[in-house]
Formats: structure tokens, sequence, C-alpha cells
């Protein structure tokens, strides 16, 4: 097993970071192409396995005519969202109906565009596939939540029918993000290639429904034990806002409701930082597991759960403290973090790849993902 | 002499090479592949990015791999002495006295973006769109409301009309702009929870005024009330709705193409501040609007502190927590009543302590008799 190195360095990707961020400003944002094109070099260049490094290949004159056309429709988009809310409503759905198109492009762009020891990777998923997995299979299991919550709520009388939803809200909510998992991933992993070598996974429903399952079970402990903790500890904001809720005791003052405030939120987003690592770090134990290149590369990851919190933790506190300076070493911790922890075993080694000609696709799917910040949330 | 390693096009074998540049041109020496000469313009010399690995790109696509950056760029620099953008922003990213000037040039070029360039740029499309899209803006407007908040006006007939025709005959006249604006004066009921209704005001951008049951029930005489609609009537003549229509979009476009690859993780900062920034933009024109209202008190002789007194009053006696409110002070509480630092920044009016001491201003012209006041 060999495992993927970083050379990236904190302070020298600061100064590019830096310069990127002066220049697009300057340019009144007709710079980031360019910007972009110089961070994900650095960190592809920097990303090393078995002495050799990754490569991106775009190039921001590429980039340029179709970011234009993105931020042509991103303004469009802002201004209509700022007239006529029913407008930006049919908006949205359009771009939801959209995204699918959006992300494939990207993806095979973005592929296309990635090369190790010179030899690009690919991305030959089908667009129909692309909307199984981004649209059809989230969506619709969505509306089918809705319609079983109605028939709930209408059906069962008032007493139970909480209970009855809340037990199944416990089970069907990761079942939900567990099928959706299997099947984006399924997607984007038997749909990549690496030169004429193809990735396979055989992903299943039932080890990510568990990961899932233990996720919810303990978001939902540590909520409650940091509010009994809290509680206990007669933390004066929160109980006498919780007090003041209720309807007894004085009426708290808003400084108070403002402190007690301030904690619940700090303890959702601890407890979702948790539980977000968590996730992560169990998923990708397993999917990296089953991922094959060509039935000769094997894949395995050491990402641990506590680690990835701490050091997620530790750069949101440094992002926030330094008021964003510390983003780009913020970045680059993340970043080794996530990619040291893959190891590669190559029983046949890496000397019989070779580039396949692709279609070759434009980066309008790339620049219109990126500019609306959609691609990001959709895989 | 350069070492590194040479991949043949499109494949992922490579082998030891050593590339020979002289002034002449290049020679390229692998074991086991002939040897390659040519010219210098035969070469495609990748942009240097921190110290990741250097590609050098041949004419048949083979690609030459190294990692002695310093050597590529002292040959460029003899070979090729022209100006390129690339090599400069490299020479940027290297140093570090320049990074910290940018921190320095970002945080001034952003602030004075906000405060000045971006409602200079507003200003001037927003004046430049014709009155058509103070149309587009308003359609459906007062129907939606009506949908929504508002309900019709329980006050008697009788007190209606007379307003409507006060306004109608002496206030609208005040404004004397070639613009053509046609003000109409409704009157609505806005229901609260304790009953007594809201007491506020509205402007739609195309002229139409609406004015609550509630803030005439608690306005003592005619001149408090004049005062509140040429409140609104300045906002519908400073066009401040499309204003901060384009101010807003512009703020979101540009946030995001700026903080764009700060994904996730500062997007509640980002959203903060262009929520804060929107929030002293809408507090100027405010504050605009109230100086239009004074302006035109003045030359109409009705007393400025009429607007100061029925906001001090409303206050005092609405205790309760209204949304949307346009001519009152964001929240009753007595958190915004204090003028402290951070609730001027979270609230979209100028402080009433700020509002009554503008209002004293004029108020002190008007005692002199003076028809024009120069501003404090």
């Amino acid at each position: 097993m060999t495992q993927i190195k970083f050379h990236g360095v904190g302070s020298e990707y600061f100064k590019i970071w830096i310069v990127n961020t002066l220049l697009t400003i300057v340019t009144l944002g007709l710079y980031r192409p360019w910007a972009k094109v110089r961070s994900l070099r650095y960190f592809y260049g920097n990303t090393e396995l078995d002495n050799a490094s990754f490569d991106y290949h775009a190039t921001g004159k590429q980039l340029f005519p179709s970011y234009l056309i993105a931020i042509v429709f991103f303004v469009l988009y802002i201004l209509i969202s700022q007239i006529s809310p029913i407008l930006s409503t049919i908006l949205l759905f359009a771009l939801l109906i959209a995204l699918p198109w959006i992300v494939w492009r990207s993806l095979k762009y973005n592929f296309r565009m990635t090369s190790y020891r010179n030899v690009r990777f690919g991305f030959s998923g089908s667009l129909a596939n692309s909307y199984m997995a981004i649209l059809t299979y989230p969506v619709g299991l969505l509306i089918a939540g809705v319609v079983v919550t109605y028939f709930i709520f209408s059906v069962i009388p008032q007493p139970d029918n909480l209970k009855i939803f809340m037990l199944l809200f416990v089970f069907a909510c990761p079942a939900y993000f567990a099928i959706v998992k299997t099947i984006t991933s399924n997607f984007l992993i038997n749909g990549s290639h690496f030169g004429q070598g193809q990735f396979s996974a055989k992903l299943n429903f039932k080890p990510l429904f568990f990961i899932m399952l233990k996720a919810t079970g303990l978001g939902i402990l540590l909520i409650v034990a940091s509010c009994i903790i809290i509680y206990g500890v007669g933390f004066k904001p929160l109980t006498q806002t919780l007090q003041g809720l209720r309807g007894f005791g004085a009426r708290p003052n808003p400084t108070m409701i403002l402190a007690a405030f301030v904690i619940l939120y700090a303890i959702f987003i601890l407890v979702g930082m948790y539980v977000f690592s968590y996730v992560t770090a169990r998923q990708r134990l397993y999917i990296l597991s089953t991922m094959q290149l060509n039935n000769s590369v094997h894949f395995q990851s050491t990402l641990a759960a506590n680690k990835l919190f701490i050091i997620v933790f530790t750069n949101l506190l440094l992002v926030i403290c330094t008021l964003g300076l510390a983003y780009p070493w913020a970045m680059v911790r993340a970043y080794r973090y996530l990619v040291e922890n893959i190891s590669v075993q190559a029983d046949e080694g890496f000397d019989r790849f070779i580039s396949k000609n692709d279609d070759n696709k434009g980066p309008l799917g790339e620049e219109l993902g990126d500019v609306f910040g959609v691609t990001g949330i959709a895989l | 002499m350069i070492q590194g390693r040479l991949y043949v096009a499109g494949r992922s074998q490579s082998l030891p090479a050593t590339l020979y540049i002289d002034h002449n041109g290049f020679e390229l020496r692998s074991d086991g592949q002939p040897t390659v000469s040519g010219l210098h313009n035969e070469l495609k010399v990748s942009n240097r990015i921190g110290n990741i690995v250097r590609k050098i790109t041949f004419e048949n696509d083979n690609v030459f791999e190294t990692k002695d950056n310093d050597a590529i760029d002292e040959w460029l620099n003899t070979i090729a002495p022209s100006f390129r953008l690339m090599p400069l922003v490299h020479r940027l990213e290297k140093n570090l006295t320049f990074a910290i000037t940018s921190i320095f040039i970002i945080l001034a070029v952003v602030f004075s973006g906000v405060k000045w360039g971006v409602p200079a740029v507003s200003n001037v499309i927003a004046d430049s769109l014709p009155a058509s899209a103070n149309r587009v803006l308003s359609s459906h407007a007062l129907q939606f409301l009506d949908a929504t908040t508002l309900s019709p006006s329980q006050l008697p007939s009788k007190q209606k009309l007379k307003i409507h025709q006060h306004f109608e005959d002496k206030i609208v006249p005040l404004y004397q702009g070639d613009d053509k604006i046609v003000f109409k004066l409704h009157f609505r009921r806005w229901p609260s929870e304790k009953g007594t209704g809201v007491a506020n005001a509205l402007a739609l951008p195309d002229g139409d005024i609406i004015i609550t049951d509630r803030l005439i029930q608690l306005a003592h005489n005619e001149a408090e009330i004049d005062l509140i609609l040429l409140h609104e009537m300045g906002h519908i003549v400073g066009r401040h709705a499309l204003k901060k229509v384009i101010e807003g979009s512009i703020t979101a476009v540009a946030s995001s193409l700026i903080f764009g690859d700060i994904s996730s993780m500062a997007d509640l900062g980002v959203g903060v501040g262009s929520f804060l920034v929107s929030n002293v933009y809408s507090r100027h024109y405010e504050s605009q609007a109230d100086q239009f209202a004074y302006e035109h008190a003045l030359t109409a002789n009705i007393p400025p502190a009429s607007l100061g007194s029925i906001l001090t009053r409303i206050e005092q006696t609405d205790h309760e927590k209204t949304p949307n409110t346009d001519i009152k002070n964001t929240t009753g509480s007595e958190k915004t009543q204090s003028d402290d630092g951070f609730s001027s920044l979270l609230s979209t009016h100028p402080s009433s302590a700020q509002r009554v001491s503008m209002g004293k201003h004029y108020q002190a012209c008007f005692n002199q008799g003076l028809t024009h006041c120069p501003p404090p």
C-alpha cells in the first residue's frame, strides 16, 4: 500500500490565495477563472502518489467564455429574485431541473482536465443516470416522504400520529441519505476512468444505512447530553430563557436570550460537525474498500472520525478568529488530512495506462455549477 | 542541463531524461529514445506555481517533467525577456511584503466599494432606468400586501376623505419634479396581535402610498401625517426601492464571486456581512427620505419636529415587534432605543435619537421663519 502525499504549505498557498483574491477584486471578478486554475494546480500538483504528481490542465483562457455566460445567468437570476419572489421560485425550480446536466458536464470536464503520470482521467457516466442519481431518486423519495407524512397526520388520530411520525422519521431519514449516497456514489465511481482503466464499485445500501443510522443516534445522543449538561450546570441564560419560554419565571432580558441562542447554536454546530466527520470517515472507509481501478489497483482509507472532527473544528475557529485570513492554512490542513489518508495498492504498477480520446465537452457546466455554487451540494 | 523524466504522449510510462538548453535551441537525451533537438519555440512550458512539477510539452505531445523550477525560470529569462503575465503573477505570489500589502489593499478596495462604489453605481443605474422599471417593481405589490398582511381600513370615510383631499391639494404639489410621478394614497388596516393594529406607512415604487389606521389614530394633528406622507414621497422620488434592488444584486454577485471559493464554511460570514451592508444602505435611504420630508415641510410651513413627535409616540405606545416596518424603528424592545453601535448595525432605520436631532435642526430653521435650511 502506498500512501498519497501532499506537499502543499499553508504560507505558500496563502500568498497564492491573497494574490488571487486581490486580482479578482481589482479586475471586478474577471480574473477568477485564472485564480481558480492556479489554486487547483497548486493542490493537484502538490498531491503525490508513488513519486508522481497530479495535474490540472484547464487554462483561464479556456474557462473564461463559459465563466462569462455563467455570470450573465447568475446576474439575471439575482436580479429577478430581488424583484419577484414568484419568478425566483420558478427559476430555482429550473435550476433544479438543470442541475443533473450541470453536474454531469462539470464532471466530464474536470475529470478530463485532471491527469496523473501524463494520463488523463475521464468520466463516461450517462446523462440519464445523472438525472436518475441527482433528481429522480432524491426528489422522488422526498415526495414519497411528504405523502406518507400527510397520510399519517390525516388518517391516524391525534396523540398517536406524532409518535409514529417521530419513530418513522428517525429511521426514514438515515435510509433516505443512505439510498441517495449509494446511488450517487455508484454513478460517480462506475462512470470514472483513468486512461483506459475503468473505476468500479458495487456499493450496497445496507452498510451505508447502518452508518447513517449510527450517525443519527450519535447526533441525538450528543444533543440531548450537551443540553442536560448545560441545564444541570445551571447555566443561567439557558435555564432562564427556557423558563421564560414556558411562561414562568421573570421575562428574560434580550441579552440572556441572545446568550442562550448563541450557546444552542454552538451546540448544533459542534454536534453537526462531529456527525459530519463521522459520516465522512465511515463512508469513505467503506467506499474505498469496495472501489477498484481495472481490477488491479485497490484503495484503502485510514481517515479517523475524531481526528477529522478536531481538524474541521479547529479550522473553523482559526478562520473565524482571523476573520478569514487563515482560510488558506485551513484549506491546506483539511486537504492534507483527507488526501494523506488514502492508500493505493497497484499490483501491476502504473506503467500501462494510456489516455483515452474522450468526447471533449466544454467547461460551461463546470462554470455554471461553480458560479451558482451547486456542484458540491449535489455530490 | 536539466534533469527530469520523459513521458511519451498520452502514456503513463516514463523514463529518466536530460534536457540541454542554450541560445540556439534544445536537445533532449533519454535512455532508449532517440535524442531530439529543436528550437525554443517548439517547446510549451507550463506556468510556475509554487514548487509543483514543471512540464515542457514538445511538438509531438511528449512531455518532459522536472522539479528543477529555478533552472527553467533562469533559462526562460535569458531567451524570452518579453513581458508575460503569469510569471509576473508568480513573482507576486512569492513576495511576502506584497502579500501583506495585498491584505490592506483588499480591505481598502472592499471598504470603499461598499461605502461609495456600490451606492454610486446603483444611483447611476437607477436614475438612468425608465419609469417602467418602477412599475415592474411594484406590479401586484399592493394586491400581494392586501392578500397577505393588510385589511380594509375601518376609519370613517369622512376622515379619510379629508386626509385625502389635503394630501392631493397641499402635499402632492410640494414636489415639483419633472418625472411626473402620480402619487396615490391608500388607507389600510394592518392587524396586530394586540388588536390595536400596526402603525406604519409604506411607499411602493410607482407612487402608491399606504398609511395604516393606527398611524392616523396616533397622530395628534395634520402636520404629523403630512410629514409621514412626505417621508414616503421622499422614498418614491429618490427611487429608493429600485436602488435597493440594484445594490442587493451587486452585493450578492460580488460577494459570491470574490468569496466563492471559500465555500460553505464562510457562507454564514458572507451572509451576515451582506445583511449588515444592506441595512447600512437602507438606513441611508431613511435619512434621505427624512431630509426630503423636512425640506418640503419647511417650504409648506409645516413644523418639521412633527415627524419626531409622531415617531416617538409610535414607539412609546406600541411596544410590539412588527415586521418590515418602514416608518418606525425596527423593534420596540429596550435594546434598539439605546444608541449603541451594535444595534445600530442591525437596525434598518436610523435611531430615533438621530432622527429627532435631525428634526430639531430643521425645527430651528422653521422657528426662524426660514423656508430653506442648510444641512447640519
